[in-house]
């Protein structure tokens, strides 16, 4: 411990609404993301892809396309010399993996797997000549639907593995058979939680640039995973990471797709190093509906043993879920956060979980915001209606009598997670007085008399995130010779706006303007490692890094300065740029001064080292666990069966906040995703496996039109699982807009007594389920 | 494959370029002139992500020819503020998206604050709901659209409170 002891700076930004730092550049065009990036000497990558959901690869024939002008190579698998597969499981005897080129060689498992990659002098030229190689295929026959694969009888998607199966998984947890004994009622509960598309407003890219003569390859990647993605292509390409740069300009959007390498990510990094040239591709839509990952797709059945009060005993869920072509090892572990978080905010002693996952000819699923944890919440919260309305009982009512108590925390759930902290009743009044709920039913009321159909819908939401042990991100924080201040920042955003909220917190510990701070991030030469931005794990993990590296900051600074006004045991603040002993401003020092101080050896402590770098890699004792209540009011046209939304309140708890602004901003968008999906957003494969949603115009999300206003309000429970209390918010949105919309329309179709168990809810569904109640 | 020579008046000054004659406008202005604020999200004209100010009118430049566009007056997002301006001579919208958090990754936000731009020029008072509709056009998967619609209102409030039109005009 030094003699120089810390204050407590007074002005706070942290906790304040700050103006983005990076906003001037994205409204002015000079944002600088993959696509905008022009190297020189570049070619330009096209994929001949299968036009098959599953064929054998027979012949590829490229003399055509080779001889067209501007073409200059066509690489297929065979060609890629010295590769690895692409990842998928090791050493995990209960689960399938599945060997797969970068490149189909022999077989293709789903319509759009690249089979081969053609460079041309421009990207006109390279698509012209895609049609020009011949690939020569022989159907095999497609998976498709999920319950038909898993028969015996069902076509394979892998002739090697035996069955359809990826793998199976089972869990239980406290006395369900005895649970299920003592019940009242069993109710069951079938939903459908329909394949969908994190669609990134920004579709992928990649453009890789070999510099032979240092032996080096720099990739830029639009990416949210920067060191993940170097060390898994450096590993497929079979060179040392140490050899690979990866480099994420800024990026259009990822929720969650773009955490993942992909195929064309090492085909174009093996080409340039092969040509010698830079190489760039850009996916297009079409590729990006058919290629990038898929999300959510889980066939979902529940099973409550309920007691008449309400009282949940207990819960055994069975998840069927969709891997898509390949075991590729985020599809192992997603449907495994589902039956993680499968009992949801209420303390339910008896918990069994079983899950399924079905290989099939379609694109592999993976992480779409949330992952997981919004097929757990859309199951239980689902289930908590149903039994609700079975019993009589308000929704609101039957979540008070199941919830876990307050004074029960950190609660060790059934499936084996310590929830960190949590207040569910306080929060949930909290949503009731700001959506002023009893208006709202009495104004259904008045509705229904009218023979309007309106619903409102409630849903009590908790997720994983600030992932976590084992999962550490990185912060450095230099302080030049002239006081400047830079922030390197191991978690790379994607829209989220690192950069404010990361400023705002060393401004507090450093007593310095924002506009001192710089921050920086998405380079891999840049720091040691950092983990994926993903899980709402940024503001937790790198926030905490970056706060734990000012203090070593102020601590050395402390003692520079206390050394230069020759103090002892003096309490110094950092404040207006200067740095000063408690109470008294005018014997302090500048910033700058204290820094130039630091770059001397001379002017330094005895045995300290100069300059000011102070490097930290946070990892948490634990996950954290923030929640809330989203609550929607409804109306469905009877004769149409379109749903129209009326209101829609979110209270979330995400512990403290760093910037409100910015937390704010990341509810809005994870609501109106999580209503694209309940509402208007689907995946579609024909029976063939031929993908129909291929398109902006077939796969549609929401647009300006049709929304309302997002009312949002929180509570602040803080966490203990790091320096900061942030919870992490990202995904909350998401997370619980979809079961709030559905339930608000099961209770709008409450006079027809049915339950909805697909969606989205367009229009046809909707009204089918009003004719189809007789 | 042929040629054509195109001319056309770029964010207030001519440029030409010879181009193949399918190139998009969008690539024309990206490819060959270099403005990257004009971002392509979809090609089939639905995300409006290259969404430009052509004669007046908001175009979504995948959808229009380079050779289409010979002779045009085109405003793109870089032509919005002068160059040399800094964040403080930005133009009102760009401002009101600034204030009011209307953009998360901001690949879309160069074609919102166009769509946004032609409305106030014709609709200098909107209302939210034909914002709105003047958006549906242009698709944002960060932001819930909630701030751009704080951000369009605000601008137009604030450009009304100074010169009207004149104040927006670029």
């Amino acid at each position: 411990m030094s003699a120089v002891q810390v204050a407590v700076t007074r002005k706070q930004l942290v906790g304040t609404s700050q103006k983005r730092m990076e906003d001037p550049k994205f409204v002015s065009g000079s944002g600088r993301y993959i696509d905008d990036i022009k190297l020189p000497g570049m070619l330009y990558a096209a994929f001949v892809r299968s036009p098959h959901a599953h064929a054998r690869v027979l012949k590829i024939d490229a003399s055509k396309a080779l001889k067209q002008p501007g073409v200059k190579a066509v690489l297929t698998n065979d060609e890629l010399k010295g590769i690895k597969n692409m990842p998928t499981v090791e050493d995990e005897p209960e689960t399938v993996a599945t060997p797969r080129p970068v490149l189909a060689s022999k077989e293709v498992n789903y319509a759009g797997e690249a089979v081969a990659l053609l460079l041309a002098e421009s990207k006109y030229a390279a698509e012209d000549a895609l049609e020009l190689v011949e690939v020569e295929y022989e159907p095999l026959d497609p998976v498709h639907d999920l319950e038909a694969a898993m028969k015996a009888e069902s076509a394979k998607v892998h002739d090697y593995a035996p069955s359809n199966l990826s793998y199976h998984f089972v869990y239980e947890n406290g006395d369900v058979e005895g649970a299920f004994r003592q019940a009242d009622e069993v109710v069951k509960v079938d939903l459908v939680n329909q394949r969908i598309h994190p669609l990134p407003l920004e579709p992928r890219g990649v453009i890789a640039s070999y510099d032979s003569g240092n032996d080096l390859l720099t990739i830029w990647l639009s990416t949210q995973d920067p060191h993940g993605m170097r060390n898994s292509i450096a590993d497929v390409l079979n060179v040392p990471a140490a050899k690979v740069r990866l480099i994420a300009p800024d990026v259009g959007g990822g929720f969650g797709c773009k955490g993942s390498m992909y195929p064309e990510d090492v085909a174009v990094s093996y080409a340039s190093m092969h040509v010698g040239r830079p190489v760039k591709w850009v996916e297009s839509r079409r590729e990006n509906l058919l290629t990038t990952i898929h999300g959510r797709g889980q066939k979902q059945h529940a099973e409550l043993a309920v007691r008449r009060d309400g009282r949940i005993l207990g819960l055994k869920i069975k998840i069927v879920s969709d891997a898509g072509a390949y075991t590729t090892g985020l599809n192992v572990e997603i449907p495994k956060l589902t039956y993680k978080m499968g009992t949801g905010v209420y303390d339910i002693g008896a918990y069994m979980a079983e899950i399924f996952s079905i290989f099939t000819n379609e694109v592999p699923q993976e992480a779409y915001r949330g992952a997981g944890r919004p097929e757990a919440a859309y199951l239980i919260e689902r289930s908590m209606n149903i039994v609700a309305r079975k019993l009589r009982l308000d929704p609101v009512k039957i979540r008070q009598v199941n919830f876990i108590a307050k004074d029960k925390f950190p609660f060790r759930t059934p499936s084996g997670y310590t929830y960190d902290s949590g207040d569910y009743h306080g929060n949930l009044q909290k949503a009731l007085e700001v959506s002023s709920y009893e208006r709202l039913k009495a104004e259904q009321r008045e509705a229904r008399e009218l023979g309007r159909l309106v619903g409102i819908g409630l849903v009590t939401w908790v997720e994983v995130c600030g992932f976590a042990p084992g999962f550490g991100q990185t912060a450095a924080i230099t302080v030049t010779k002239t006081g400047d201040v830079i922030i390197t920042a191991g978690g790379h955003p994607h829209g989220q706006g690192h950069a404010t909220p990361l400023a705002q917190i060393v401004a507090d510990e450093l007593g310095v303007d924002l506009s001192k701070i710089t921050v920086v991030h998405g380079d891999t030469s840049m720091l040691p490692w950092s983990s994926v931005t993903a899980g709402s794990r940024s503001a937790p993990l790198t926030g905490s890094a970056v706060l734990l590296s000012a203090r070593k900051v102020r601590d050395k600074m402390s003692k520079i300065a206390a050394h230069k006004l020759g103090l002892k045991d003096a309490k110094l603040a950092f404040e207006g740029g200067k740095i000063f002993p408690n109470g008294d401003g005018g014997k302090g020092l500048t910033f700058e001064k204290v820094a130039d101080l630091a770059y001397d050896g001379e002017k330094i402590p005895p045995g300290m080292e100069p300059t000011l770098f102070e490097y930290t890699a946070f990892s948490p004792a634990n996950y954290t666990f923030p929640f809330g209540t989203h609550i929607a009011m409804v109306e469905v046209e009877k004769e149409t069966g379109v749903v129209k939304i009326l209101k829609y309140f979110a209270t979330d708890d995400c512990g403290k906040l760093i910037n409100p602004m910015v937390v704010e901003g990341q509810v809005h968008g994870g609501v109106v995703q999580g209503i694209g999906q309940a509402m208007i957003e689907e995946i579609v494969y024909d029976d063939n496996g031929q993908l129909l949603t291929s398109t902006l115009a077939d796969y549609v999300i929401p647009s300006a039109e049709s929304l309302v206003e997002i009312v949002w309000n929180r509570t602040e429970t803080p966490t203990y699982a790091n320096p900061l209390g942030v919870k992490g918010i990202g995904e909350a949105g998401t997370i619980a807009a979809t079961p709030v919309i559905v339930n608000a329309v099961e209770d709008a179709l409450s006079p027809y007594d049915v339950t909805v168990e697909r969606m989205p809810l367009r229009s046809d569904y909707v009204r089918s389920l009003i004719k189809g109640s007789g | 494959m042929s040629r054509v020579m195109v001319r056309v008046r770029v964010n207030g000054a001519w440029k030409e370029a010879e181009v193949d004659t399918r190139t998009l406008l969008v690539d024309l202005l990206r490819e060959e002139f270099m403005l990257t604020g004009t971002h392509i999200g979809c090609l089939t004209g639905n995300c409006g992500a290259c969404t430009v100010m052509m004669d007046d009118l908001s175009v979504k430049s995948c959808t229009v020819l380079a050779a289409q566009a010979n002779g045009a007056d085109v405003l793109t997002i870089e032509g919005l503020a002068p160059k040399d301006s800094g964040t403080s001579n930005l133009h009102p919208i760009q401002q009101a998206f600034i204030q009011h958090h209307g953009l998360q990754c901001g690949f879309c936000t160069p074609g919102m604050i166009l769509s946004a731009y032609q409305l106030l020029m014709r609709n200098p008072k909107p209302t939210e709901e034909e914002i709105r509709v003047s958006i549906a056009g242009n698709l944002c998967r960060c932001t819930g659209y909630q701030n751009i619609l704080k951000a369009i209102s605000a601008a137009s409030e604030r450009t009304l409170q100074q010169s009207g039109k004149r104040a927006l005009r670029r």
